[in-house]
Order: C-alpha cells, then sequence, then structure tokens
C-alpha cells in the first residue's frame, strides 16, 4: 500500500527531471532506517532528554544534595533550624564516631557538615564558630549543596553581626559601606536567558548533523554502490544531478529540523521553570518568543543547513568511498559544533562580526531571536552573506561533480 | 548502409598510463558488434567513452552523428547502457527505477506506464514489481538493468558483459533479447569475454589489446585470416602474437 502510495506520487510529479531526482533521492532516504533515525529520533528524542536530564540533576530544587549533619553542639538549634528550612538540600542527622569522609566517598551523603561542641559557645563569647564541610569537588550535588552550606553560614553571620552590633549601639551599613544595585537593560526571563545559549546550539547542531548520513550516501554511497555510472548515462546534465541531491539533502535536513524545533519545544516547554533555576536570573520562568522571532529561527535554521549541507556535499563527493566520506563529514561536523559550543559564550562585540560567517551567522541571529532582540540589518547582512557561500559551494560541488579525476578517483 | 558509431583517433589517458589509444572503426547500424579482450585491454574505458560517461583525452567518436563530447545529452537520448555493474538502487522497486529512468528520458508517464508493463511482463518480472530491487536475484537485477538500458527503446545499446555472472537460464534470456533487438534494427555494442556468446551474437568483432583494436571483422574473416576455426581459437592467435610481439 505505501509503495503505491508513493509511485502514485511519483507519477503525479510535474514534468521535470529536477523534481525525478529530488523525489528519487527522498525515496531512497526515507527507506534508509540509519538515514531515518539521523534525521527524526535524534532531534525528538535525543534533544528534550539533552536538555533536561543535565539540568534536572543539577538542580538543587529537582534534585536536592543530600547533606549528613553532625551535630555536636546540642545549643545551635537556630543554625540547624536555618539550614532545614532550605529545601534545596535534604538534611539528615547522623550520630557521632562515623567515619566521615567515607560517608562522603562512599556516596552514603553528598556531603557533611559538622558543628562542633563548643560553636554557640564561641559565639555567644564574641568570638569565631568554626562550621567543617567535607565535600567531594568531583561531585556537582555535592560542591552544590556546600555553596548552599555557605550562603546559610553567610546569613547567619550577617544576623549575629547585626545582633552585636544592635548591642554596641551601632549601625549595622557601618560594616557595608557600599551597596551594589544591578540594573539590566534588558527585561529577560531566566528561562530565556537558559534558551538563548543552549537553542542555538541545539538547532546548529542538528542542522549540520542531519544532513551529514543523507549526503555520504547520495554521493559516496552512489560511487561505492556503483550506482553513479548508470545515472550519468541518462539525459540529465550533471548540474541538474548535483542541485537535485542538495535539494534531496535539504529537504530532509528541513524535515529534521522541523523535528528538532519541535524537541526544542517539548525540551523547553517540558519544565521552563527549571531552566530559569538553572540560568540563575531572577524573574519570570516561561519561555516568550514573538512569532516574528520564531520566524526568524525558522528561516536561520533552514540557512544552517542549506549551508552546512552544501559543504558536506562537496567532502563527500571528494571522497573515494562510502568509508572515507563518512571520516570526512564526522570530522566535519565536529569542527563545526566545537565553536558552536562557544558561540553561547562569546560576548556580544564578537558575536556581531560573527554575523558574516558561514553557518555561525545563522546561529547567532537565532541566539538573537530567542532574546527577542533581532536586528533587520543583521538579519540582512547573514542572508545576504550565506546566499553568496551557497552559491560559490553549490559552484565548487559541480565542479567537482564534473571532474572524472574526483569522481572515478582515477 | 549508415554509421550508428564512428570513432576518430579515440583516446583515454589516466595519467601516463594509456587506455584506449586512438581507435579508428565504424559500426554500421542494426550490427551486433563485439569488443573482446583480455582483462586490462580497455574495454570498459572504451565504453564508458562512447556513453559519455568518461571524456576521451584525444579524438572523439559521433554515435548517430552526435558528437560524444559536445553533443552529450543528445547522444544519451539515444542510446540505452548496461554497464559492467547493473548500477541499481538497492532501496527502489523495479517499477519505481523504470518509472525513474523513463521520467528522465521524458517519455511521456501513460506511455511509460504501458512499457514497464510490456516489458516486466516480457522478461518475467510481474510479480516482482513491487519488492526492492535488493532482495531480487543477480539474474533478476541483471533483467532490471537490462530493462533500463532498453526502456526508451534506443537505438544503440552498449552492454558491458550481460551475461556475467548468471545462470544458464537466465543468459540465455538475456541472449534471445539482444538478438531479438538486433532483428529489430537495433545496433548494440557488445563487450563480452564470453567468446562461444560472442560468436553466436556478433556479425563484427573488434579484437582489443592494451587499448587497441588488434583486429577488427566479421568472425568468419578473423578466421579466414588466422586459420582458426573457433573464435576462441582466433582470440588467442591475436591476443598471444600481440603479446609475443
Amino acid at each position: 500500500m505505501k509503495r503505491a502510495r508513493t509511485l502514485k506520487i511519483w507519477i503525479s510529479l510535474p514534468k521535470s527531471q529536477l523534481a525525478d531526482i529530488v523525489w528519487k533521492e527522498l525515496l531512497d532516504a526515507m527507506r534508509d532506517r540509519r538515514t531515518m533515525a539521523a534525521i527524526i529520533l535524534f532531534p525528538i528524542v535525543l534533544v528534550p532528554i539533552s536538555l533536561n536530564i543535565p539540568f534536572f540533576l543539577i538542580s538543587p530544587k529537582r534534585n536536592p544534595p543530600s547533606l549528613g549533619l553532625l551535630q555536636l553542639d546540642p545549643d545551635a538549634g537556630n543554625f540547624t533550624s536555618m539550614l532545614m528550612a532550605i529545601s534545596d538540600i535534604q538534611v539528615t542527622e547522623i550520630s557521632a564516631g562515623q567515619n566521615i569522609t567515607e560517608l562522603v566517598s562512599k556516596n552514603i551523603f553528598d556531603l557533611v557538615l559538622v558543628i562542633p561542641a563548643n560553636f554557640t559557645q564561641l559565639i555567644l563569647a564574641g568570638g569565631q564558630g568554626s562550621l567543617m564541610v567535607v565535600y567531594d569537588v568531583t561531585n556537582t550535588r555535592s560542591t552544590t549543596g556546600a555553596s548552599i552550606v555557605d550562603s546559610v553560614r553567610s546569613r547567619y553571620s550577617d544576623m549575629i553581626v547585626e545582633e552585636r552590633l544592635k548591642k554596641l549601639n551601632v549601625n549595622p551599613s557601618i560594616i557595608e559601606p557600599v551597596d551594589l544595585r544591578f540594573a539590566s537593560i534588558r527585561e529577560v526571563s531566566g528561562a530565556q536567558a537558559f534558551a538563548g545559549m543552549m537553542v542555538p546550539y541545539f538547532i546548529g547542531i542538528v542542522s549540520i548533523i542531519s544532513g551529514a548520513s543523507f549526503a555520504t550516501d547520495t554521493t559516496a554511497g552512489e560511487k561505492e554502490r556503483r550506482t553513479l555510472e548508470a545515472f550519468l548515462t541518462m539525459p540529465v546534465t550533471r548540474v541538474r544531478i548535483v542541485i537535485g541531491k542538495f535539494i534531496g539533502v535539504l529537504v530532509l535536513s528541513i524535515i529534521s529540523v522541523l523535528f528538532d524545533l519541535l524537541g526544542v519545544a517539548i525540551g523547553v516547554g517540558f519544565n521552563s521553570s527549571l531552566f530559569a533555576e538553572v540560568a540563575m536570573v531572577p524573574g519570570a520562568t516561561q519561555l516568550s518568543i514573538s512569532p516574528i522571532n520564531l520566524l526568524i529561527i525558522a528561516v536561520s535554521a533552514l540557512v544552517v543547513s542549506m549551508t552546512g549541507d552544501a559543504i558536506l556535499m562537496i567532502v563527500c563527493i571528494f571522497a573515494k568511498s562510502f568509508k572515507e566520506a563518512q571520516q570526512y563529514s564526522s570530522v566535519l561536523t565536529t569542527a563545526f559544533t566545537i565553536p558552536m559550543i562557544a558561540v553561547m559564550f562569546f560576548p556580544p562585540s564578537i558575536l556581531e562580526n560573527l554575523i558574516a560567517a558561514p553557518i555561525y551567522g545563522p546561529i547567532v541571529v537565532i541566539r538573537n531571536a530567542v532574546f527577542n532582540i533581532s536586528a533587520p540589518d543583521q538579519l540582512l547582512l547573514c542572508l545576504v552573506t550565506s546566499t553568496l557561500y551557497l552559491v560559490v559551494l553549490l559552484i565548487l560541488a559541480i565542479r567537482l561533480f564534473s571532474s572524472e579525476r574526483i569522481l572515478f578517483r582515477i | 548502409m549508415s554509421s550508428a558509431i564512428v570513432a576518430v583517433n579515440l583516446s583515454k589517458a589516466f595519467g601516463d598510463f594509456i587506455a584506449v589509444d586512438h581507435l579508428n572503426f565504424e559500426v554500421p547500424k542494426g550490427v551486433v558488434f563485439g569488443v573482446l579482450g583480455p582483462n586490462g585491454a580497455g574495454k570498459t574505458t572504451f565504453l564508458r567513452m562512447l556513453s559519455t560517461v568518461l571524456r576521451p583525452t584525444e579524438g572523439t567518436a559521433k554515435i548517430l552523428g552526435y558528437d560524444i563530447i559536445r553533443e552529450s545529452i543528445e547522444v544519451r537520448e539515444r542510446i540505452g547502457v548496461l554497464p559492467e555493474d547493473s548500477g541499481l538502487y538497492d532501496r527502489l522497486t523495479p517499477t519505481e527505477t523504470l518509472l525513474f529512468y523513463g521520467k528522465l528520458h521524458r517519455i511521456e508517464v501513460s506511455k511509460l506506464l504501458a512499457r514497464i508493463e510490456s516489458l516486466l511482463s516480457l522478461l518475467g518480472l510481474e510479480e516482482k514489481r513491487d519488492v526492492k530491487v535488493g532482495t531480487l536475484s543477480k539474474g533478476m537485477r541483471q533483467k532490471v538493468a537490462l530493462m533500463r538500458a532498453i526502456l526508451h527503446e534506443p537505438e544503440v545499446l552498449f552492454l558491458d558483459e550481460p551475461t556475467s555472472g548468471l545462470d544458464v537460464m537466465s543468459a540465455r534470456e538475456i541472449r534471445r533479447l539482444i538478438m531479438d533487438w538486433a532483428k529489430r534494427g537495433g545496433t548494440v555494442l557488445l563487450s563480452t569475454h564470453n567468446l562461444w556468446e560472442a560468436q553466436q551474437l556478433c556479425n563484427l568483432v573488434a579484437i582489443m589489446n592494451r587499448g587497441r583494436i588488434i583486429s577488427i571483422g566479421t568472425v568468419e574473416e578473423l578466421g579466414h585470416m588466422t586459420q582458426e576455426k573457433t573464435l576462441e581459437d582466433v582470440f588467442v592467435h591475436l591476443v598471444s602474437g600481440e603479446v609475443e610481439r
């Protein structure tokens, strides 16, 4: 039934060799499980998982660190009450005589806090009470827990200082003569701040990776399976063959990017407050992107795919074998994705200069669209330069495809 | 009788290696022209040049009056090619395969569908029409590749080892089809190692060695020239003589 339907579509296609080549490429790809897994499964399954699991694990609200409390001072109730009131940490009292280091190294607790017997006594005497935290620097929950304990200590310490100063009739501001106020130039919610970092990366990486599998198959794969020779005896120009193959790869990439956007929407929408916590930016936890910016994100993703697919096709046409093409494309996708991570951390002054760069320009545009700060001139520059790159890359692909030495490796 | 194929100084070099060395010959229309030669004689390169897949480094050839370099699209419209490897897409069905190539030849769809039906029936593949090509036997794949070559009713057919590796029944069926094709006025250029097959099918035979045609004529003419009875003996006589030289 399925094949009868695909045949009907083919029969009804307009009289165009290009349309026939594209449809053949798509049909061939749709029946290849490896390609379909890269196009659909990766974005729709792995993207939401990758967006949620690591942040779920490091979010103290969702996954609070476990603290073993060795309370040797029965009078330190005020401090322990403050600690236990915090929902970001799970406190369990432990008895004396246990090996504290072992409790942490054997992961029974993420960290252990020791309140010594003379803690309150020293404070009441006007001195300094010492606490000790035993933690594991290689355990993220342990370091997060240590920070939480430190913040409680700091608040408790401030309270004591305030009381001491009151007794001395001294204004508490005397010990903090300088105040600092923050005024952000943009209204960005926590979820948005997070999405601005992660969404461009996930869209960029899927746009590049999704085309790789099929670009390899349709070029080097054709050479290796020896299907190319019969194709070249058809009354079709090589320009049309390359463009047809490119459109086929591009259509698959677009499908993949659509699934990717859905995957990102599921991943971010699943629990946007989680990202607000991780981003540690105060404000709303809702992610809100205007329709025009959503359109800009979609167009930019398409531009990343076009440039990425054209580059991948060039290296895959150049490759002697399918294996060689796979090696080239995996090196290339890694080479593209590593700077993509860096892009998330670049200051705006560098990002502005990247607008005209291939692949990275549209990534920066996506970042700005997520923050709702798109600028029309930047978008135009990105589109114009990306179109120029695409033309040059396609000319190069056609030239390589027309070269006997490259095509037949003779 | 006008010529289907005319080659003038047709040559192909890959760096310092000369694969095809100044071939000059004519193949009249309606003839089965056999190209014989040991491995590495240059047969496949020669066929690839005539089918416009490779570009000659020197000289040229005309197929039905069209130059293989300057008028490659016109040439491709008029030829059917069965390469050494069937070159079929494993994930497409025979019907889809033929539909794809037929549409590339710009055959009108209703005519194309009727033609596909008649070819599937002619070669006994009706039941396999919707099965993926990758699951077919080698003989069936070769039949699909042959259907692809004759789908648009070309005037000239290039067949590179069409029966190689096939069982007796499939090879016989393909030979029958080639003979029928020639009887209806088609020109066939057949490259083969099977000398018995060449003797059965070919009106004209060219023996190639080291990129050159060392002898050309009918089987009878070559036998008379070498005083040998069978084509196999003629072949051994000519090629070993060439080797000795």
